[in-house]
């Protein structure tokens, strides 16, 4: 029937329309950017009016949308207050602006490997930012090595990118050997006779080299180990998982992988009620606004966070140790972000601008002399509002970030409030750790 | 560690209290795929919009719970009834992959529109924590709810399916759709009605399930892998049999983690699907 068809393609074009619609606007921000690339010819910029070309993918679509929005937020940010001052002033005296290249890598590795190729081979950029991810940030490294670019890592806690003999990548975030040792530093600050310690970490890559490096750190202080598993990625249910910890007489829980796990797992230690545990810490879970949705059972759980709005980095801060302070403080930090994007900015936001502060005080160094950059980057060793950030400069593990550390987080209730407070290293904590977790009482 | 009774103890129970839900949750693919021979790839999402549902009626409205449950069932109903007339009853009887690919797309229009509403962050519904311990095991009084339901709910699909007439009509189109056809029976609405049910028997489990643990729109997905074990184990479109598979299941996964690893579980749990498969392909209960 012809009236039958005449529905179809009408049908048809509607959908085909709402699609477009919306590729259109899930893109724009790219087109954006890269539309004016053309226009900025000489990407070295050898005259006037010269201008830095940053390039680097982020996941507009995909898994990794959301962290990755904010890393890219964070990166914008560093790009317009340093093109709003005039841009960066190089050795040589020009003053160069920055232009962001970047392109939309869907998440995927694949995806990753050809865009980074083209920013290198095609766009010219003169430096590197990772994409958000571990996973993303490996598949970067292994085609942006070879062309000798220097690439800031950041969103990326693995180590394993740092032991494949890379000479150009540098990592921001505390990789994921050191994501724990805080929290056991912690617990040995607080409670010297807490030995016995359960670890129930989830059974997926980035967890497990969490799980055996703190393990490693665990027996080295003299803890015991009185229970160790690790449950399947997707785990609801740790019924159990917690009899078993509850029948080792444990003292003491690290474990985590994911913010659900995390999540299901406090929610359920909590209302098993297990008394002879003083002292709980979870992998990813607590940094994140949503854990207060656990109410009650949120109170006193310890999470290791890259980084947090509260920290207390300062000039002084960094003075005390000895080394150079680069860069806005916390607070101006936090105040530029909130009044740009309306929202307080979490780690994924900050780890993005730190990156293009790093870049800043490289290029202010280095200008766009690659081998001269590598040279200044494996001998930093500054303080910004991310916190402390020096470079691992021998070859087995080049580019491993090492001076900077996490911090951990306790949700505490204030006058019957919920709210998350950073309680160690003492240099950057708010409150004291409340201990040992309110139920265990 | 050694394993003490009271450990096993308490992972049989909890098993066999989660598994009752694994099977309700398989339950809605197994007759879906049983009368219709269909297998429902929007089995997942669906899952997954009913907890949504839940979740906004309870938690962004403050409807008391038990209305946002039953109205969370009784949205799946319709949206079932829509959604065989819309992306179902036009693949009938065509290609295999006409019907996998159509409700493939349609899981995938409510996961997009769960994750745009919602964004991929886990949502939790605030229920009573109260738990009651068995060997050791923290079961949560609303899994122990969840789980009897889910028992009334098999068991009332077994009668359905076994002592109604409609039962008979389904059971009949399976048999042969154009005989049944000849003797009076209206297929495509035996058809579409067990469509509704399989849509039903899913939107349920998820309900159920928003309460126990948090949710993301992914979440729905790892039900849909468990259905599919289930209803291999069970036998396709036996009630009973989701039931029995899927009690199998929940305790072969919460005793490997009692005595072995957590880690193990899904080897366990589908090398007990493989082992089926070779042995009696059929499922361990006699089909539909």
């Amino acid at each position: 029937m012809a009236s039958r068809a005449i529905l179809w393609i009408a049908i048809a074009v509607v959908v085909i329309a709402i699609i477009g619609g919306l590729a259109w606007y899930l893109s724009r921000e790219t087109a954006q950017e890269t539309a004016q690339t053309p226009q900025a010819l000489q990407p070295t910029g050898e005259k006037e009016g010269c201008v830095i070309k940053i390039g680097f993918t982020t996941s507009l679509t995909g898994k990794l949308q959301k962290e990755s929005a904010e890393q890219l937020n964070g990166i914008k940010l560093w790009a317009d207050e340093v093109n709003s001052k005039g841009g960066i002033k190089l050795p040589d005296g020009r003053k160069c602006t920055v232009k962001l290249v970047y392109y939309d890598d869907e998440s995927k590795s694949a995806r990753v490997q050809e865009l980074y190729q083209k920013l290198i081979t095609d766009d010219k950029v003169d430096y590197l930012i990772s994409p958000y991810s571990s996973g993303l940030t490996a598949a970067a490294a292994a085609v942006t090595d070879g062309y000798h670019k220097v690439m800031i890592a950041t969103g990326a806690a693995s180590d394993s990118i740092f032991t494949k003999g890379y000479q150009y990548v540098y990592q921001l975030y505390t990789p994921a050997s050191r994501y724990m040792t805080s929290a056991v530093d912690l617990l040995l600050e607080l409670d010297q006779s807490n030995k016995k310690v359960a670890l129930l970490f989830e059974n997926s890559k980035f967890a497990k080299s969490v799980a055996s490096a703190t393990k490693a750190y665990l027996e080295e202080k003299g803890f015991q180990i009185v229970y160790e598993d690790y449950y399947p990625p997707g785990t609801t249910d740790f019924a159990t998982y917690i009899a078993k910890i509850s029948a080792s007489g444990a003292t003491a829980l690290l474990g985590g992988g994911h913010f659900q796990d995390g999540f299901n797992l406090v929610k359920q230690l909590y209302s098993a009620n297990i008394k002879s545990i003083k002292y709980v810490a979870i992998l990813v879970a607590p940094p994140e606004p949503a854990f207060a949705e656990l109410g009650d059972a949120a109170v006193g759980v310890i999470g290791p966070s890259q980084w947090e709005p509260g920290v207390k980095y300062s000039p002084e801060a960094a003075k005390k140790l000895g080394i150079e302070w680069y860069g806005p403080t916390v607070d101006e930090f936090v105040k530029a972000y909130k009044s740009k994007y309306g929202k307080t900015p979490g780690y994924h936001a900050a780890g993005g601008y730190a990156a293009g502060l790093v870049l800043q005080y490289v290029i202010e160094k280095a200008g766009l002399d690659t081998e001269k950059a590598k040279e200044i980057l494996d001998n930093l060793d500054i303080m910004t509002f991310w916190g402390r950030i020096k470079f691992y400069k021998e070859a087995d593990k080049h580019g491993l970030q090492i001076g900077h550390s996490m911090v951990l987080v306790q949700w505490q209730k204030t006058d019957g409030k919920l709210t998350k407070v950073i309680v160690y290293p003492e240099a950057a904590a708010e409150a004291k750790a409340v201990y040992p977790i309110p139920w265990s009482k | 560690m050694v394993v003490s009774p009271e450990l096993i103890m308490g992972g049989l129970v909890s098993g066999i209290i989660i598994g009752s839900l694994y099977g309700l949750a398989a339950l809605g693919l197994s007759i879906i795929w049983g009368v219709l021979k269909v297998v429902n790839l929007s089995h997942g999402a669906l899952i997954a919009l009913s907890m949504y549902l839940v979740y906004t009626l309870s938690v962004m409205y403050g409807v008391p719970l038990p209305v946002a449950l039953l109205a969370s069932i009784l949205t799946g109903f319709l949206l079932g009834i829509a959604a065989y007339y819309l992306f179902v009853h036009r693949v009938l009887g065509g290609p295999e992959l006409a019907s996998l690919l159509s409700t493939f797309g349609f899981g995938l229009i409510i996961l997009g529109i769960l994750e745009l509403a919602f964004g991929g962050i886990a949502r939790t519904i605030p229920v009573s924590q109260h738990v009651i311990e068995v060997g050791h095991a923290p079961i949560m009084l609303v899994q122990i709810i969840g789980a009897i339901i889910a028992v009334a709910v098999a068991v009332g699909a077994y009668l359905l399916l076994y002592r109604t007439w409609f039962g008979r009509a389904v059971r009949a189109v399976v048999m042969n759709a154009e005989a049944s056809a000849l003797m009076g029976v209206n297929v495509v609405r035996v058809l579409a009605l067990s469509f509704t049910l399989g849509v039903l028997f899913a939107v349920t489990a998820g309900s159920l399930l928003s309460l126990a643990y948090s949710f993301t729109p992914e979440t729905g997905t790892k039900y849909e892998l468990y259905s599919f074990t289930i209803v291999v184990l069970g036998g396709l479109g036996n009630p009973l049999g989701s039931l029995v598979g899927g009690i199998i299941l929940g305790i072969a996964e919460q005793l490997t983690s009692v005595i072995v690893s957590g880690s193990w579980g899904p080897l366990v749990a589908f090398l007990i699907l493989l082992v089926m498969l070779i042995v009696r392909p059929t499922g361990l209960f006699a089909k539909l």
